[in-house]
């Protein structure tokens, strides 16, 4: 990634990595979020008691919630697989231009 | 509405049943929360980055913010409770009100406000018209935004309260340094990412909830059957509209001209929390895209928010008795969780509602303190320091904005009607802002001054409306109707003033509108060159948007 950095952008100030920038999507945080939920809840949905099957009204709502959440945190996980984040360019931001040009 | 929730969760008979599994959900939330300000701060590098993300968004994050920051206590509660009262009357706020408002933004507005790199809405007024009118909007919008963060610090409270046994001043105090740290640190950025995170938190728990309340109640063809001994509005929103008719939301002038053409528009294109979300979009098209793709899943939040509402209207006795302060309408959603969802969803459910409350109260505070630094210090107090002396001040302001908030927390805790008169007194100062957006950007003739005396008389119909109200009960059928005519006669009086004033006062020199007028648009060269592809396009999206909110009426008619 170092290679693409511009002439002159200050060495202290390393160009952003890919790992960081994955550190920096949102989708991560929603695919691991909606894991721990999902698998959670749909444990809990394996685990329901006839007494709380009946409270909601006959349905298995934790299994099917627990599953939904846990496909929402593949397609999120997928797709910031299959489409990373881009890399922001260092200093769009004329006030953090390199000194240099 | 924040008395109402002092009544539900603050009772400790109506305390949630919550298990360990529950509790565990919610603070794994926390540690998200506080995880995503602090794994962010390392972007934020210039008091841009701060107050706008660096304008570097993805078009369909800031599209899931755009919603996500109003979609707090008042919506979710609010429009349940509408729900259990008036069936599906209220729906007319989102299908002809928000969607609409949402396009028009994204299609019509944002090209100025995006084109013309301004940092926020009063911005555009300061750069429109003068100081004068960018003073009163810029200060009541700071003012406002800083106390009702407080007010919904204190719903946020209530809930910490009845869910983990504090007491108030404590979960006053926890809640909003959760939010402080994750503004503080994140800025906008900590804030839209937690509001996305929150917004699938929130449907992930109100789903669940709507499918469990209809099959409850019987069934979807059950539902429908039950309704029918309700007043027709209740399946019908379009019944009862015509003037003197009964349908509690209004009649059809007012539903149309005031709440969707002047008030919704006015709320969705120029309420800075909002139009901060798509400001921080990475390019001019994102930015326009933004509410355009916020839209789409707003058309559904009525089956998420009002249905729940109408279901525990069918299936819980005694909802609405005035004698037991339990059963208030706004409590029909926790009450429905109580009733309905086992120990995992509950969780969920719960977590999905403190996050909306702090989210709600994130995006007033990192609104106020983009328009507190940019709008009053720095225009007004420190001008010309460096970009780094603005950085720092947003990050103190900040602080300083959430210990008002608390203090204004502990003022709503002892005066439960306070939001009330807040909600009032700012809706004064929201009725006229509208027109005068609207002529700023499509009238050059239009004068500084006309901009200023036209939103201040606007601002004085809206209270004299008000006032009138006050004086005779029998001039609006409800406080929906009353907030209506509010509009209409700020939108007169500001249309009528701003005609005069323009006709006798000097116009602005026409190279000081640079990309703030009709036909004077800043085009963005690197957007020309790479044409966005047909099904990216604002327009095409934004009357899909339009005409899929407009289908949502047609079912009704059959019911």
């Amino acid at each position: 990634m170092t290679d693409d950095a511009p002439a002159g952008y200050p060495e202290d100030s390393p160009p952003m990595t890919m790992t960081q920038a994955r550190m920096l999507d949102l989708r991560t945080y929603i695919c691991a979020l909606f894991a721990i939920f999902g698998v959670t809840v749909t444990i809990l949905g394996f685990m329901a008691t006839p007494a709380e099957l009946a409270k909601a009204a006959g349905m298995n709502i934790n299994l099917y919630a627990g599953l939904s959440m846990i496909a929402l945190s593949v397609v999120m996980g997928v797709w910031a697989i299959a489409v990373p984040p881009e890399v922001p360019e260092p200093s769009a931001d004329p006030e953090q231009l390199p000194m240099v040009h | 509405m924040t008395d109402a929730i002092v009544r539900i969760v603050g009772s400790a008979d109506v305390r949630l049943d919550m298990s360990p599994v529950d509790y565990t959900l919610l603070f794994v939330y926390f540690i998200f929360v506080l995880g995503i300000g602090i794994v962010v701060r390392r972007s934020v590098k210039s008091s841009l980055d701060f107050f706008l993300s660096g304008r570097s968004i993805p078009a369909w994050i800031a599209g899931l913010a755009f919603i996500s920051a109003n979609l707090g206590a008042v919506e979710i509660l609010g429009f349940a409770a509408n729900g259990a009262q008036y069936g599906f009357a209220s729906v007319h706020y989102y299908w002809i009100g928000a969607i609409p408002a949402m396009v028009f933004l994204g299609v019509v507005m944002m090209p100025f406000y995006y084109g013309s790199k301004i940092r926020s809405v009063p911005e555009y007024l300061r750069r429109r018209y003068n100081r004068p009118t960018h003073l009163v909007n810029a200060s009541s919008f700071a003012v406002s935004s800083v106390l009702i963060a407080g007010v919904n610090l204190y719903s946020l409270a209530i809930v910490l309260v009845a869910l983990l046994g504090w007491s108030l001043p404590v979960a006053i105090v926890v809640a909003a340094l959760l939010v402080l740290v994750y503004v503080v640190a994140g800025g906008l950025t900590g804030a839209i990412y937690n509001e996305v995170m929150q917004f699938f938190v929130i449907i992930a728990g109100l789903i669940p909830l709507a499918i469990v309340a209809v099959a409850a109640a019987g069934g979807p063809a059950e539902v429908i059957d039950r309704l029918q001994n309700y007043p027709d509005y209740w399946l019908h929103p379009w019944s009862g509209t015509e003037v003197g008719g009964n349908n509690p939301i209004g009649d059809w002038i007012g539903i149309i001209l005031g709440q969707a053409f002047i008030l919704s528009f006015g709320y969705w294109t120029t309420n800075f929390a909002e139009v901060q979300r798509a400001l921080s979009a990475r390019n001019l098209s994102s930015a326009r895209r933004a509410p355009i793709i916020g839209a789409y899943p707003k058309i559904f939040i009525p089956f998420l928010v009002i249905l729940p509402g109408i279901v525990a209207a069918l299936i819980i006795p005694g909802l609405g008795d005035e004698s037991n302060p339990q059963m208030t309408y706004t409590n029909a959603i926790p009450l429905l969780m109580d009733t309905l969802l086992p120990s995992g969803v509950l969780g969920v459910a719960v977590t999905g509602l403190v996050a909306a409350f702090m989210a709600g109260m994130a995006a007033n505070v990192s609104s106020f303190n983009a328009v507190f630094t940019y709008d009053i210090w720095q225009t007004y107090i420190r001008k010309d320091r460096a970009d780094a002396y603005y950085l720092k001040f947003g990050r103190w302001i900040t602080v300083i904005g959430v210990f008002i908030g608390i203090g204004t927390a502990f003022i709503a805790a002892q005066y439960n009607n306070i939001n009330e008169y807040l909600q009032t007194l700012f809706s004064f100062f929201q009725a006229p802002v509208f027109v005068t957006f609207i002529l700023g950007m499509f009238w050059k003739r239009m004068t500084p001054w006309a901009g200023f005396w036209g939103m201040i008389s606007g601002i004085g119909a809206a209270a004299a409306v008000w006032g009138a109200a006050l004086t005779n009960d029998d001039l609006f059928r409800s406080s929906f109707q009353q907030a209506m005519w509010m509009g209409i006669a700020a939108a007169l009086v500001d249309l009528v003033v701003s005609l005069i004033v323009t006709a006798f006062t000097e116009p602005k020199p026409i190279a000081e509108l640079e990309g703030l007028v009709k036909g004077m648009e800043i085009r963005d060269a690197e957007a020309d060159s790479k044409p966005v592809r047909w099904y990216k396009q604002p327009a095409f999206l934004g009357a899909g948007a339009i005409a899929l909110a407009l289908a949502m009426y047609i079912p009704f008619a059959f019911l």
